[in-house]
């Protein structure tokens, strides 16, 4: 049995601390093109577009610490430090307890006080000095598992006494890590031997490519032991980020974080970062628009619904005399009006102010409306969309553009620079819209959502403009720079504006929503 | 020397000095393949009957475990037993995660053996039509859940 059956129910951050408070205040600094890993994250000073950087905590930012790599394993070599100096086994041993306690450290020194052999014997260790050892084969012997009988090869003997040759093992531990990805659980291979091969026989062991795989893979069921520690989502990015953000708590916030390599997304859900959508309706919205959008726009635009049981019709040829299939209800597709009153006018509808064709009509509004007030708020969505996509090929416009300037007008690299920077501030705004319109959907008509849609509408505005200046010709930007910059702070400031008014609204649970969840 | 071949011809060499009984080496005619004849000789459901097993064995073996399975003939059926499907393929755990270098083709032989010879339950698994339907080719292919460890 692998499992380790000791129940954990402690708090999911109670036996880690912060060991530096000081938490990267980036959260305006960086921003990515896309989901694309290329993008260098490099330091963006933009503080001539923001002003200084304040030092408090905004209300839509979330404190968190951005971690490499090298933070991750120096988190884990502290609990193994820690446990070492409290437990006094050998670090390899208390690397292998660790590893089977989720790295729960306090966990793990509470159960080895209390019961000292049955957390060894659980866990695949044994305590002595020594966890492998290399020697060499007296005469006679054959390894078991590759039939080598050489004499004087050089055999591993594990901690539990079994041994084999030493390439042998390389094969097992390399196979067992390379094909099977395997970090924990590399066991002993003899049958019923729960012994791990310790960290440090792996090591002397493999490859430095399969060893640097290991180290991976552990600090990976690492990452995946800690509800506060996620990795970036961005491809081919290996860097963590840490946030004491609960899952209570994203009812009232959005968790944006980012990077050490500068990519934002949300830790809440591990998608792009949504401000000011609430992770839940992100994913209600997603569902939503993945399985109806296109459905929706068709019954839009090609349908009507029956006055009576509201089920959509397709009229595809034929007179104007409708029959619906489902409650049998006759009714003239020009005036929604009941059949029978029409007579024989097959082809002309002349009723349709009369009284009865009209209150048929208003009976269908409401579910058309609810339709067409999603299809108002999806389309302004996959615009944005869109056009964040878009922006990735003005992205490497503006590159070429920038080489320009520097070339023919002799500006220098780093003034050119301004075109990048106002671009990313262009591509965050987008983002922020799109997801705006996806929150607004959820929203109830209030006062407060009249400030919001009207703070939404004015970025909007904003951002066009904004996108427009993009188009202008190399020459003409170098001689409206400022007009771009002006527009650029606009556009930031108002960003900020709307994720601001929405934070405070969901801190203060301001906001009603249409749906539940 | 490639451990896979060495192993193998090791295996070969003492199966053909005799089998523990119930078994017979059919063929191994090229070291990637082999196939052994099973009976068990125990009062069972399969007395007096001969299954014929295939082994395949991957060019990472022993570390990485052979593909074994049943192969149907005229005279040879697929033993009915609740881990066995219809197409030969067999769900036990030494097959799958639970296979280690120190496992070898007798020692999954006689696994087998014991397997047969230990159950009364004259059914194919629960699951057995849904999966022969959507099986891949070779068993090893399949992700078997070992729930249950005692028959």
């Amino acid at each position: 049995m692998s499992d380790f059956d000791y129940n954990d129910n402690e708090a999911p951050y109670s036996d880690f601390e912060f060991s530096d408070q000081s938490f990267d205040d980036t959260e305006d600094n960086n921003d990515e093109i896309g989901y694309s890993s290329t993008d260098d994250g490099s330091a963006f000073d933009d503080d001539d577009i923001y002003g200084p950087r304040a030092d408090t905590r905004k209300i839509y930012e979330t404190d968190h610490k951005a971690l490499t790599k090298t933070d991750l394993f120096d988190i884990c070599q502290s609990l193994i430090d820690d446990a070492h100096s409290i437990l006094s086994l050998p670090k390899d041993t208390i690397a292998t307890l660790l590893q089977t306690f989720n790295w729960r450290r306090d966990n793990l020194i509470e159960r080895y006080m209390e019961d000292p052999d049955k957390v060894l014997s659980t866990s695949g260790v044994i305590d002595k000095p020594t966890t492998f050892q290399f020697e060499t084969a007296e005469s006679g012997y054959m390894c078991y598992i590759c039939c080598e009988d050489t004499p004087n090869m050089e055999l591993l003997r594990l901690g539990c006494n079994h041994r084999a040759c030493r390439s042998c093992f390389k094969y097992y531990t390399e196979q067992k890590i390379n094909e099977e990805g395997t970090s924990k659980d590399l066991r002993c291979p003899n049958e019923n031997c729960t012994f791990v091969i310790p960290d440090s026989a792996i090591k002397v062991l493999v490859t430095i490519d399969v060893y640097n795989k290991y180290k991976d893979l552990s600090l990976k069921s690492f990452v995946r032991s800690r509800n506060s520690i996620k990795w970036c989502p961005y491809p081919d990015c290996d860097s963590a980020v840490e946030c004491l953000v609960r899952d209570y708590e994203l009812k009232t916030t959005v968790p944006s974080v980012t990077c050490a390599n500068g990519h934002s997304f949300c830790f809440g859900c591990s998608l792009e970062d949504h401000q000011p959508c609430l992770c839940a309706l992100v994913k209600l919205w997603l569902q939503k628009s993945q399985d109806d959008s296109e459905t929706a726009n068709w019954i839009k635009a090609n349908t009507k619904e029956c006055s009576k049981c509201h089920a959509p019709i397709e009229k595809n040829g034929g007179c104007n005399h409708m029959k619906c299939k489902t409650c049998r209800h006759e009714f003239c597709w020009i005036c929604m009006g009941d059949w029978i009153k029409h007579g024989q006018a097959y082809y002309n509808c002349s009723r349709y102010d009369d009284k009865d064709s009209k209150e048929s009509r208003e009976a269908i509004s409401d579910s058309r409306h609810s339709l067409e007030r999603y299809l108002h708020y999806f389309n302004r969505y996959a615009n944005h969309e869109q056009s964040a996509r878009l922006d990735k090929k003005t992205y490497i416009m503006v590159v070429k553009k920038s080489k320009v300037l520097q070339e023919s007008i002799g500006m220098s690299w780093i003034q050119a620079q301004f075109l990048s920077q106002s671009f990313k501030i262009l591509h965050q705004a987008r983002k922020t819209l799109k997801w705006s319109y996806a929150f607004a959907y959820y929203l109830e008509k209030s006062h407060v959502t009249t400030i919001f849609e009207d703070n939404q509408s004015d970025l909007e505005f904003a951002v066009e403009q904004l996108s427009e200046l993009f188009e202008m010709d190399a020459s003409e930007i170098a001689d409206r720079k400022v007009q771009l910059l002006d527009k650029c702070s606009y556009v930031g400031k108002r960003r900020i504006k709307l994720i601001e008014e929405a934070a405070k609204g969901l801190s203060a649970e301001e906001w009603k929503y249409v749906v539940d969840f | 020397m490639d451990i896979c071949k060495r192993r193998l011809m090791k295996e070969l060499s003492t199966a053909e000095k005799g089998l523990p009984s119930g078994l017979t080496l059919v063929s191994a005619n090229d070291l990637t393949s082999w196939y052994i004849d099973i009976t068990v000789d125990s009062n069972s459901l399969y007395q007096g009957q001969i299954y014929r097993l295939m082994f395949m064995y991957s060019p990472n073996y022993p570390m990485k475990v052979p593909n074994v399975q049943f192969v149907p003939d005229e005279n040879r059926p697929i033993p009915i037993h609740p881990h066995i499907y219809a197409n030969g393929h067999i769900c036990l755990d030494i097959l799958g995660d639970g296979w280690t270098p120190v496992q070898n083709t007798v020692s999954v032989c006689l696994s087998i053996q014991s397997m047969l010879a230990g159950n009364h339950t004259n059914e194919r698994p629960p699951d057995n039509d849904s999966y022969v339907r959507s099986a891949p080719k070779y068993a090893q292919d399949s992700r078997f859940i070992y729930h249950d460890d005692s028959v």
